[in-house]
């Protein structure tokens, strides 16, 4: 008897969920919104060859991009960033507020914010991209500079977008002239060719860049030829480190440099010479950012690697509050 | 003498069940109501009213006034999907659970011991490692929904021996095939570390990209299983008793099994398809169940449904609450942060010996 009343509460129970389920289900359903198209003057093409076009230069931009908010800010269109990601590192002390990163957004902050754009980093359109474009109808512009060419197309297009793009051309055209001087001043370099192993983790193996990655553009541009030959990253044999024995060793900012005193590393060109050719990076923000700011990563390195070298960039050709170059 | 004395037992028992059911049933509304207005933005819980009322067709006019155009869509677009996301997914998984745990006739066993898990992680990494984009904004849960349904049938195949398929074999062959499974997508994250952070995040489960489309998707499949389960609640008894008894008392065994092991395979893939892999519920709330409701599955079915419901949406309601500085954090850590003390107490203060014999 028990037994058959409580059936009966919880057959109700649960067809009381139902009903309200069901119920709430079809009134949401009654008010989606349909995705309008919109037709206007300004286009941009993000790194997916997909276009968006809006009717003015954006004001309200959230940024889940590290990179883009770096580029923003140099065009002078910080302002118009109404939302930043954690990752952002320049320009210091970020008072937009942070609605996530590469991997995890709040939703409901980047609705509060009410922008017109949403831009994120990415080799694929990330899940989040495709729920900010489809179901938030948030413009979602993906950008995946993987070269240098890329990065200035990235600030080409952030100087569209934001009707910045006189900007956008002085800092590409900055870029070009320090990069065509690097160039001339490796070439009149003596101990070119030398081999280089960049030690990017140590979690897991010992991970590092192929030949087909952004690090690889710096050591192409220093002529320096990574022992790493296949493409993305991945981790390489310690058979490897021992049998290519690189003349440079190239650490991560948080590689330590104990991790290169012991065996395959320790044997190497770069551990037995005098001085020792291991190098520290003094800031993964410079060399893991693909922005603008790779000029001051290339010229380190290279003063690193070739010593003696008389290098000198230009004057950025926009006044910043906090400069782009690296504080010493 | 003695009959009086069964009958004020018996009366004092149903008044005790009937008491928790009704507490449960308004812990569950409460809980629901309360939900909509918890989130990373603040809204006042009368203008979350307002706006639920606005959505009433025809009589919505009349409150579609004090709220902003974003306050709105941030309830219907995001708070509403993701609320009802958990309600179908806690009952899915409590459900699970309870069937998986009675036809195993073991209490450690939950419904991604099967291959459900492991299937769809392998899916949806394919999806991502691929950049597959067959079904559009779907493929990740597409993929991971085919992918879950794949490994369960190769499980259950990879099982029948003589026409029949043991329990035992069931699970050590689910369990086998899982790490088989897993390996494959560890190599698969390891061959491209770029993966590896979007994967991590799908493998802890989320709701937050619920959406209205699948929520209608999920709902629609998890009634059903819920349906079924509650018509095979008796039979689920007598498989707690052995394939043996169950057969004895004309349950046909096999094709029961079949059917259950399919609809519990159908829904929770399609809630770990939309919400990736929420660990916890499955395994633990059939037993909070059986605790409070005693162990027949016509009241431990219906328990589990309503119970895994509350804890995902409490569940929901801390991962998105400002405890974490604005941060969402994914929901699979916060079921297990919250659910593992929960059922400790309740194991100490409230089975009274249900486990120790």
């Amino acid at each position: 008897m028990s037994e058959k009343l409580m059936d009966k509460k919880m057959w109700a129970l649960v067809a009381a969920i139902i009903v309200v389920t069901s119920a709430l289900i079809s009134v949401g359903v009654v008010t989606q919104k349909s995705n309008s198209a919109s037709a206007g003057k300004i286009t941009v093409t993000d790194s997916l060859g997909r276009t968006f076009t809006f009717q003015h230069p954006v004001t309200r931009i959230v940024s889940l991009d590290p990179s883009a908010t770096a580029i923003l800010y140099a065009l002078g269109s910080y302002r118009y960033l109404v939302g930043g990601n954690q990752f952002d590192c320049y320009p210091p002390h970020e008072t937009a507020p942070n609605v996530g990163d590469s991997y995890s957004v709040n939703y409901e902050e980047i609705l509060n914010l009410s922008p017109q754009v949403v831009l994120g980093y990415g080799t694929s359109m990330p899940t989040y991209g495709t729920y900010i474009n489809d179901t938030l109808h948030i413009p979602f512009i993906l950008d995946n500079p993987e070269n240098f060419t890329q990065i200035e197309n990235l600030t080409t297009m952030l100087g569209i977008l934001t009707g910045t793009q006189s900007n956008a051309t002085l800092i590409n055209n900055w870029m070009q002239e320090n990069l065509a001087n690097v160039r001339n001043q490796i070439s009149l370099q003596t101990n070119r060719g030398q081999s280089v192993f960049y030690y990017l983790s140590a979690c897991g193996g010992i991970w590092t860049s192929g030949n087909d990655t952004f690090i690889n553009q710096y050591f192409s541009i220093l002529d320096l030829k990574n022992i790493a030959n296949s493409p993305g990253y991945y981790t390489v044999s310690a058979e490897l480190i021992a049998s290519e024995s690189p003349d440079i060793i190239l650490l991560d900012q948080y590689v330590p440099y104990s991790d290169v005193t012991a065996a395959p590393f320790n044997q190497t060109s770069a551990m037995t010479s005098s001085p020792q050719k291991v190098y520290a990076i003094f800031n993964d923000s410079f060399f893991n950012e693909p922005d603008f700011r790779v000029v001051y990563a290339i010229q380190w390195l290279a003063e690193q690697v070739y010593p003696g070298i008389q290098l000198s960039i230009s004057q950025f050709p926009i006044s910043l509050q906090y400069p782009p170059w690296p504080s010493s | 003498m003695h009959g009086k004395y069964l009958t004020s037992l018996v009366s004092g028992r149903r008044s005790q069940l009937s008491t928790r059911s009704a507490v449960i049933a308004v812990i569950f509304f409460v809980v629901l109501i309360v939900s909509l207005s918890i989130g990373t933005v603040q809204i006042p819980p009368m203008i979350v009213a307002e706006i639920i009322l606005s959505q009433i067709p025809f009589l919505g006019a009349h409150f579609a006034s004090g709220f902003s155009q974003v306050q709105y869509e941030i309830v219907v677009l995001l708070r509403e999907p993701q609320i009802l996301g958990a309600v179908v997914i806690g009952a899915s998984l409590g459900v699970g659970g309870a069937v998986i745990q009675s036809i195993f006739k073991n209490p450690i066993t939950e419904p991604y011991v099967i291959g459900i898990s492991s299937g769809a992680a392998l899916g949806a990494v394919l999806a991502i490692a691929g950049s597959v984009y067959i079904f559009g904004a779907y493929t990740v849960g597409g993929m991971a929904f085919i992918f879950s349904l794949l490994v369960v049938f190769l499980v259950y195949f990879a099982s029948i021996r003589r026409g029949k398929v043991p329990m035992v074999y069931l699970l050590l062959m689910g369990i086998a095939i899982s790490l088989f499974v897993s390996a494959i997508v560890a190599f698969l994250l390891f061959s491209n570390i770029r993966l590896q952070g979007a994967v991590f995040f799908w493998l802890l489960g989320s709701l937050q990209e619920m959406t209205w489309p699948k929520v209608e998707i999920i709902t629609g499949i998890n009634i059903l299983m819920i349906m079924v389960s509650l018509l095979y609640s008796r039979e689920l008894d007598a498989f707690q008793m052995g394939e043996e008894y169950a057969s004895s008392v004309g349950v046909s065994v096999e094709r029961t099994k079949i059917l259950l092991i399919a609809t519990i395979t159908l829904g929770v893939s399609s809630c770990v398809a939309v919400a990736g892999l929420i660990g916890f519920v499955g395994l633990v709330i059939p037993h909070v169940s059986r605790i409070i409701f005693g162990g027949s599955n016509r009241s431990v079915v219906p328990a589990s449904a309503v119970l895994g419901s509350v804890f995902l949406l409490i569940s929901e309601d801390i991962a998105h609450s400002r405890l974490f500085g604005g941060e969402v954090i994914p929901i699979g850590i916060i079921t297990s942060l919250i659910g593992v003390p929960f059922f400790m107490f309740l194991m100490v203060r409230l089975a009274g010996g249900f486990y120790e014999s």
